[in-house]
């Protein structure tokens, strides 16, 4: 009697459990479907953002790798001009410049008050010295600078004269626009004979007055002086007289009201907590810095 | 302990639930490192986007007013440069008899952004005179002899990365025509090359070597017109130089210079190449 009790017990006992599992293990399949179900919600609507975010992403790689390409066309075509009167109406908000070789540079004006600086500076090669060289001798050296106000909208030739055999030195600036009366001025320097030349442009395609220094430093001063565009930087090398000479001519933009910075780096000084110095949004993707009194 | 086919049946059921649920939880924990990713990569758009600041982020949305800009730009170019172009092309045909006259034509990437521009010359072919055009690939090496006199200095290969190496030759048909060398952007083991002569494809090829870079050329300088009268040669035209990477390929030949270069000129009689394969 007692063996069948015992059979019997075990056998509830053995029902139970298994009628337990099954509701623990139902459950918890219950409460992770429940779950993942949220998950994928969750997961739907980050791959929406994630698919929304993307397409702007791709879309400003798009943007920027055509403005390179605009940018190299644009040089480049520059570089094809072969007089100023082949500069077109680009009506464009940028200044474009292309160095041909190191006495010409083609150049674009756009809209707005700007004046052109030459600056130039004459001195013995300090690289190559006669060996019998008196360094305190009165060889003549100097620096001469220029403004010349421009006419906005129209396209300039700056050209550098010099002789191989002996001549002066001189340059001119000549536009396509009737306003502008050709410019030319001479240094006074008698029978230079030039050797060669180098040269560095500083982008053949900027905004008027680009900042470019982003540190702390180059913004503060862009506040009081806003930055010329360079145009030309080149040092001729001959010789002025019997001496070995370097003539350095470099020729900047420098244009009415402030820095302009472009929208990208406008993104870079609002990260910086620098947008306050941005004047309001005027149109063309371009940002102006403010001025700044120099007393402040 | 003999089992029941009931309890048998029972375990069967607890063990499939078992496996249900271990498969519930390896789906959940998925879902979860999608849902990872997902925000990892959200975040780091948003960083580069700046939605966390309203200000900044309409800042970049008017990086479309910047596009604008640009393609104004570029649709200027494009505008002003067949004025230029047809300026700068012109030719007259010369007076005197049997002489050649030719001059190199401004051109610009249209076409191919990240290529180089296309190098373009235009040809006045006299009717008694022969003119052979000929292309040749060789082994680059730095000296610019072959400028002076192509014919002699120009050692040809037949076997190269090109899939067609040449040399060839072709005469010119009197007349007046555009010879355009377009040099492609290497790429995917790539450097493709496609030369017209008028309406004429002459070559369409391709350099096929792994982790082929881009080359550098030169061409003749003939921004202006100018004549070749009968007694004086013809001119070389191009010479390109094509980096292969330092292992080199055996079709080069054994020779370790890993520098291949290609060349067009003209000259006054044939070399008994091959013609153009065309397109």
């Amino acid at each position: 009697m007692a063996k069948k009790k015992k059979r019997s017990l075990l056998k509830i006992l053995g029902w139970t459990l298994f009628a337990g599992l099954c509701v623990a293990i139902g459950g918890y399949v219950v409460h992770l479907s429940t779950l993942q179900r949220a998950q994928k919600e969750q997961n739907a609507s980050l791959q929406a953002r994630n698919d929304e975010l993307k397409s702007v992403v791709d879309q400003i790689e798009q943007l920027d790798a055509e403005a390179n390409r605009a940018k190299m066309l644009a040089s480049r075509f520059l570089n094809l001009c072969r007089t100023v009167e082949d500069i077109p109406d680009f009506d464009t908000p940028y200044v474009l410049s292309r160095q041909q070789g190191y006495e010409h540079d083609a150049m674009y004006i756009p809209a707005g008050s700007h004046t052109l600086r030459i600056f130039t500076r004459w001195q013995p090669d300090p690289k190559n010295q006669e060996p019998n060289a008196d360094p305190d001798s009165s060889d003549p050296k100097g620096e001469l600078s220029w403004d010349v106000p421009l006419v906005p909208d129209s396209g300039y030739f700056f050209k550098v004269d010099v002789e191989r055999r002996g001549g002066p030195v001189k340059w001119t600036l000549t536009s396509n626009n009737d306003q502008f009366e050709t410019r030319s001025e001479t240094l006074p320097l008698k029978n230079y004979s030039n050797s060669g030349a180098s040269w560095s442009s500083s982008g053949e395609v900027n905004l008027p007055n680009q900042l470019k220094q982003f540190s702390r430093a180059g913004v503060t001063a862009a506040l009081t002086t806003p930055p010329p565009v360079k145009l030309m930087d080149a040092t001729l090398r001959g010789r002025l007289d019997e001496q070995w000479y370097e003539i350095k001519f470099l020729v900047e933009l420098i244009s009415e009201g402030g820095a302009r910075v472009s929208v990208r780096e406008a993104q870079r000084l609002q990260t910086l907590g620098k947008a306050d110095l941005l004047l309001p949004y005027q149109g063309n993707g371009t940002y102006e810095l403010k001025q700044i009194g120099p007393d402040l | 302990m003999r089992f029941s086919i009931r309890a048998i049946l029972a375990l069967t059921f607890l063990v499939a639930l078992a496996m249900l649920a271990w498969r519930s939880r390896m789906e959940l924990q998925k879902a979860e490192a999608t849902r990872e990713v997902l925000e990892a990569e959200i975040d780091t758009m948003e960083a580069s986007l700046r939605t966390d600041e309203p200000e900044l982020h309409r800042l970049i949305l008017t990086a479309e007013d910047e596009a604008a800009s640009f393609q104004k730009l570029r649709a200027k170019v494009e505008q002003a440069f067949p004025l230029l172009r047809e300026k700068y092309s012109e030719i007259t045909p010369p007076e005197e008899d049997n002489t050649f006259a030719m001059r190199g034509l401004p051109t610009l990437p249209l076409d191919e952004p990240r290529g180089h521009a296309p190098v373009e010359f235009r040809f006045l072919v006299p009717e008694g005179r022969p003119v052979w055009l000929k292309f040749g690939v060789h082994q680059a090496d730095s000296s610019s002899s072959y400028m002076s006199n192509p014919d002699e200095k120009v050692v040809t290969l037949t076997e190269s990365p090109f899939q067609d190496t040449g040399p060839f030759e072709m005469q010119l048909p009197p007349g007046d025509r555009i010879l355009s060398i377009q040099v492609g952007f290497a790429e995917n083991d790539e450097l493709p090359l496609r030369v017209t002569y008028g309406d004429q494809v002459l070559l369409d090829t391709k350099a096929v070597t792994k982790d082929i870079s881009s080359s550098s050329f030169s061409n003749i300088s003939a921004t202006k017109q100018f004549n070749v009268p009968p007694q004086q040669k013809l001119p070389w035209l191009m010479g390109a130089k094509v980096d292969l990477p330092p292992s080199g390929s055996g079709a080069a030949g054994s020779n370790p210079s890993s520098e291949l270069g290609f060349t067009f000129w003209l000259s006054d009689e044939p070399s008994g190449f091959d013609a153009f394969p065309g397109k």
